[in-house]
């Protein structure tokens, strides 16, 4: 088209509608997101970088002209289904589409007269299978070589002649329109033609409706007009069945149902093109993952399917707006605007201590809908309910540690969560995953897979390595990382500055000679299995072991081995000669092993908290060591991330074995802000043994905090 | 249930089958018994310090798979449990010796413990051993109820069976009775059954809702807690397809393995009525055999278990006894009967109902207070070989 305008504005809706009939400079589903949110799409010209193009949003501000523009799809067939038993027969319709369903067809356009159907699809092999199941009721007739050709517009119905300035244009142009489809409300006025009469029709309908030709020569054509009119008027007349009975563009429907922890899929799947999506032939019906929910919504309404969505109607109401919206930290402000920008799914990253709690509940104020927090421990479970009674008041919902109460929005454990979604995953519009990376690994992933809430918000300190099955697997069931900030970008302004003194210890004579003993025959074996199978990763050599005939002896000799070196008799010294000098202050110690924990705790007399410490005594010692009643806190895992410590300024990292993760957990510990406040980290390493090269492996050079860290020692 | 790494296996014909501890090893099981009882009395701890690897010993001279011996202390274990032994209850002590050492930092560890133990009247070496006696690895190994090896044969196999359907995404049950307690069972667990009737029973399939999408833990519980369910069912048979040391394998158990039943299922009859149909039906000796809830009947979107079937060969005949019940359950019974049109269906009715019945479908045989065994026989018996019948109870 030489004399094609540019369009400065157009609706979502009709950017849609243009894109199903061949406009692909956009498909429809990347519109999809902007849409949801309202984000204005600017659609720009590579070659021309400098024209202004066209923007895309919801409601365009005042156009003059009614129509936007013209669009066309080839190579389309009618199918025009005859039958006198038609007049007055309720279900007739339905039958057809449904024999239509059946043979696959996908039905662009159908318009109706008292005894007879016409439907067009593009592709030939499903019709003609339509066809054969159509006999049954009526004569079947079949024309090929047909286009459907579109004027999109806003408002048009409201628009007085607007169809007599289209039919009237391609009248003009001899082109002779077979169909119509112009429906309440439409934003569309479609009708099928001749392929062989494209041309021609788009170039008078393009000179009419934009280059305005019309009007020019209205006067001259006046005569003529009121000719047209009237010939129009009476064609119309005469044909009475074509304007009244136009209607859907598409005829398939999809029902989504929850049975089960997965979406139940009535109807037409076919067009969804999901591969997750199967038929269960247990039930007869189609299921998927229900985390796929939000995606396979928009795809079904992308392709113009009929959504009868049964979720809407069983979602928890909406939680009441926040007593009092926390104040967000700038940071905090742009990880909400990131997460929102992705939709509102995806994982933000931040240090322990700077605020993620705070980050989720402004998320849930601001997305109001029903929202379920999950969290990995019953402690965080409490500490979690505490702060939403602060933020939004009323009853906030709790489901494990032995309550179970659903509210608009509620807290469940992981474990819970993994037992109990498959009944209530569908009744929340937004999730909450606190320490995100649990389910990196792979465990309890059916919590997640068994909920339906398109809105995913995943927090975590320690997201899993990009490019690694961990990390992809936290992409599927919560989004991709919007939001990455390190403790190394917040020390000292939103976090405590902090240093780290690195102690090596020796083992005594005793304690080597019995570490030596136990050890060298697991690394005799390992070096063994190294030399035959070279490149076995470490777990898959510890499994080879383990199916040895020795091999279980070996290995618990290792364990043996391993922990004399993770507390030898030194390290036990050091810490309790480490909590005399920091009596002042309030000092975590943090162990390997829940064993190591209680030796320690048993030399210091400190309290321990582990998973075996019950919830009451767990809330009193807690309660105890804020007060500063007790010499210090110990634990192996429990305390490595979540619970909410925030007096703690001294942390004496006696050994771990978890790595880099649960070393930037345990530091984080002791970042959290206060007046005037230097963190302290003392790391314990016990030289020469295996201790040495777990130190090793948590101090790798991309270790986040490390960077911001000094090293005194 | 055993863990994965203590599963073991032998396969035959294509399928894998569980390697069960039977009466021959009752030798070794009584040793490893005795070195449990040694140990009885020691912290939880010394299990596998200890015991472990002395009941490996034992079993490399008996020539036993290491995992099957470490799968026994399991069981042992399981069945002794453990006890609490401090002179003090540990949380009282941690209470007091926590907050004295907060109170002055400075303090040496024993004058903190000598303070406390005047505090509680006890002594310092009390108050220590009660600090953390009460950790599960703390605790004190209970000794072992009196048990035959026997009992640990049955113990060992239960718990190798249910570690194995831990790791399955369909089993497969063939039952012959009592299918209504087994979907029952089953649905309680969440699981989902599809069924088949074919002469010697009811064939289930019962699989979590996600089996279709992919393997998962989570029915894998659901399948192991669900089994002994079917151990109560005589002439039972499970296939179950697992994933087992990441190698798919078909395991194969039925009621010849060493399993004994440890679910109480419903009892074989519900009312007297239907205890005495059972016993003369056997005492007429007419080569009839009388299932309890053997077959299924699918109404609608949902079942319906009739009472009995009656066997003889490759035939069946279906038989609902209609007792004293109200009029909603007469409806649904009605309902439930129609379903069963088509098949040879015998319904005995107490005579004083027939009256509040309306149309049933099939033979219907009224009783007073005992059903005619012998009238029921002769139904069953026209039923199967007069190929009209059928049309006429329609």
């Amino acid at each position: 088209m030489k004399v094609a305008q540019n369009i400065p504005t157009m609706s979502f809706d009709e950017a849609a509608e243009l894109a199903y009939f061949g406009s692909r400079v956009l498909h429809p589903e990347t519109l999809l997101p902007a849409m949801k949110r309202n984000i204005p799409v600017r659609v720009l010209n590579t070659n021309r970088p400098e024209h202004r193009g066209t923007v895309i949003e919801r409601q365009p501000g005042p156009r003059p002209q009614a129509v936007t523009s013209i669009a066309y799809k080839e190579g389309q067939r009618i199918l025009t289904v005859t039958s006198p038993r038609m007049f007055a027969q309720a279900g007739f319709l339905s039958r057809i589409f449904e024999a239509a369903s059946r043979s696959g067809t996908v039905v662009d356009m159908v318009a109706t007269s008292e005894i007879s159907v016409s439907l067009t699809a593009a592709d030939p092999e499903a019709l003609d299978r339509a066809a054969e199941n159509l006999k049954p009721l009526g004569e079947c007739r079949m024309l090929s070589g047909k286009t459907i050709l579109v004027v999109v517009g806003h408002d048009l119905p409201s628009r007085a002649g607007i169809g007599r300035s289209i039919l009237g244009a391609l009248a003009d142009a001899q082109v002779n329109v077979e169909m119509i489809s112009y429906a309440a409300g439409s934003i569309n006025f479609s009708m099928v033609i001749d392929d062989a009469d494209v041309g021609r029709a788009v170039t008078a309908l393009h000179g009419t409706l934009f280059e305005h030709r019309w009007q020019g020569s209205r006067r001259r054509r006046a005569a003529g007009d009121r000719r047209r009119t009237r010939r129009g008027s009476s064609w119309i007349l005469a044909d009475s069945c074509w304007h009244r009975a136009c209607f859907v563009v598409r005829v398939t429907t999809l029902r989504i149902g929850f049975d089960r922890g997965t979406l139940r899929l009535d109807g037409d799947v076919t067009s969804l093109e999901e591969p997750t999506v199967c038929l269960d032939p247990r039930t007869a019906f189609h299921r998927a993952p229900a985390h796929l929910y939000a995606s396979l919504l928009g795809r079904a309404r992308a392709r113009g399917v009929t959504v009868d969505d049964a979720l809407a109607t069983e979602l928890l109401p909406r939680p009441p707006p926040p007593l009092a919206l926390p104040t967000l930290r700038d940071y905090q402000a742009q990880a909400l605007a990131a997460f929102e920008a992705f939709g509102s799914r995806g994982v933000v990253v931040l240090p322990t201590g700077s605020g993620k709690t705070l980050l989720a509940c402004a998320a849930m104020a601001r997305s109001a809908v029903s929202a379920l927090v999950l969290v990995p421990t019953c402690a965080l479970l409490e500490q979690w309910r505490q702060l939403l009674i602060r933020v939004f008041g009323g009853t906030i919902g709790v489901v494990g540690d032995g309550t179970f109460e659903l509210a608009s929005i509620t807290v469940i454990t992981f474990a819970s969560a993994w037992q109990k979604l498959d009944a209530f995953g569908h009744r929340f519009g937004m999730i909450v995953v606190d320490e995100a990376h649990h389910f990196a690994a792979g465990l309890r992933t059916e919590a997640l897979e068994m909920c339906t809430a398109p809105l995913r918000l995943g927090l975590t300190a320690t997201p899993p390595e990009p490019g690694t099955v961990a990390e992809a697997r936290l992409r599927s069931l919560l989004g991709p990382v919007v939001f990455h900030r390190t403790a190394a970008e917040l020390a000292g302004t939103h976090l405590a500055p902090l240093a780290v003194t690195r102690h090596t210890l020796d083992l005594d004579l005793e304690e080597r000679r019995l570490y030596e003993r136990d050890s060298a025959p697991f690394l005799e074996l390992r070096r063994h299995v190294l030399r035959a199978q070279p490149g076995l990763d470490w777990a898959g050599c510890m499994r080879h072991i383990a199916r040895m005939p020795s091999g279980r002896e070996v290995l618990a000799a290792m364990r043996r081995a391993t922990a004399i070196a993770t507390l030898p008799r030194a390290k036990l010294a050091l810490v309790e000669a480490l909590v005399r000098e920091h009596a002042a202050d309030k000092v975590l110690v943090f162990a390997a092993t829940a064993d190591d924990a209680y030796r320690l705790g048993h030399a210091l007399l400190a309290p321990v908290i582990s998973s075996e410490t019950p919830r009451l005594e767990r809330q009193a010692i807690l309660e105890a060591f804020g007060r500063g009643a007790v010499r210090a806190l110990v634990s192996a895992r429990v305390l490595n991330e979540g619970i909410d410590v925030p007096e703690a300024s001294v942390a004496i990292v006696a050994g771990g074995s978890l790595g880099q993760r649960e070393h930037v957990q345990r530091i984080g510990r002791v970042l959290r802000p206060q007046p005037g406040k230097q963190a302290l980290v003392h790391e314990l390493v016990t030289l020469d043994t295996v201790d040495e090269a777990r130190d090793r492996a948590r101090r790798r050079p991309h270790a986040a905090p490390a960077s911001a860290l000094s090293h005194p020692a | 249930m055993l863990p994965r790494h203590l599963l073991c296996l032998t396969q035959h014909d294509g399928f894998a089958t569980p390697a069960w501890l039977t009466e021959r090893d009752a030798v070794w099981i009584r040793l490893a018994a005795d070195a449990f009882d040694a140990c009885v009395g020691k912290a939880v701890g010394a299990i596998d310090d200890e015991l472990v690897p002395r009941v490996l010993s034992l079993a490399r001279v008996h020539g036993v798979h290491p995992r099957r011996a470490e799968g026994l202390v399991r069981v042992l274990a399981r069945r002794a449990g453990d006890r609490l032994v401090a002179p003090v209850l540990p949380p009282q002590a941690r209470a007091a010796v926590f907050a004295e050492a907060g109170r002055d930092r400075s303090a040496a560890r024993e004058v903190v413990l000598g303070r406390v133990a005047a505090e509680l009247r006890t002594s310092p070496e009390a108050v220590e051993a009660s600090l953390f006696a009460d950790r599960a690895s703390a605790r004190r190994i209970a000794p072992l109820p009196s048990l035959h090896p026997t009992d640990l044969v049955e113990a060992y196999n239960l718990a190798l069976a249910q570690g194995l359907l831990l790791c399955s995404e369909i089993v497969v049950v063939h039952v012959r009775e009592h299918v209504r307690a087994v979907v029952r069972f089953a649905k309680l667990s969440g699981l989902l059954c599809t069924y088949a009737v074919d002469d010697t029973g009811t064939k289930l399939e019962i699989s979590g809702p996600l089996a279709v999408l992919r393997h998962t833990t989570k029915y894998g519980f659901s399948l192991a807690r669900f089994f002994p369910a079917v151990l109560g069912t005589p002439g039972y048979a499970v296939e179950a397809r697992c994933l087992v040391w990441d190698t798919p394998q078909c395991v194969r158990i039925d009621a010849r393995d060493h399993l004994a039943p440890t679910h109480v299922l419903p009892r074989d009859a519900d009312s007297r009525v239907e205890r005495w149909l059972a016993q003369d039906v056997r005492r007429l000796e007419r080569g009839w055999v009388l299932d309890r809830e053997s077959d299924v009947v699918p109404v609608g979107r949902s079942v319906f278990f009739p009472d009995f079937t009656l066997r003889r060969g490759g035939a069946s005949v279906l038989v609902e006894v209609v007792g004293f019940h109200g009029p909603s359950y007469l409806d649904a019974k009605v309902r439930a009967l129609e379903a069963a049109r088509g098949r040879p269906l015998i319904v005995c009715v107490a005579a004083t109902l027939l009256p509040n019945l309306g149309a049933i479908p099939g033979v219907v045989l009224p009783f007073r207070h005992r059903i005619e065994a012998a009238a029921l026989l002769d139904h069953a018996e026209r039923l199967v070989a007069t190929p009209g019948a059928l049309a006429e109870q329609a």
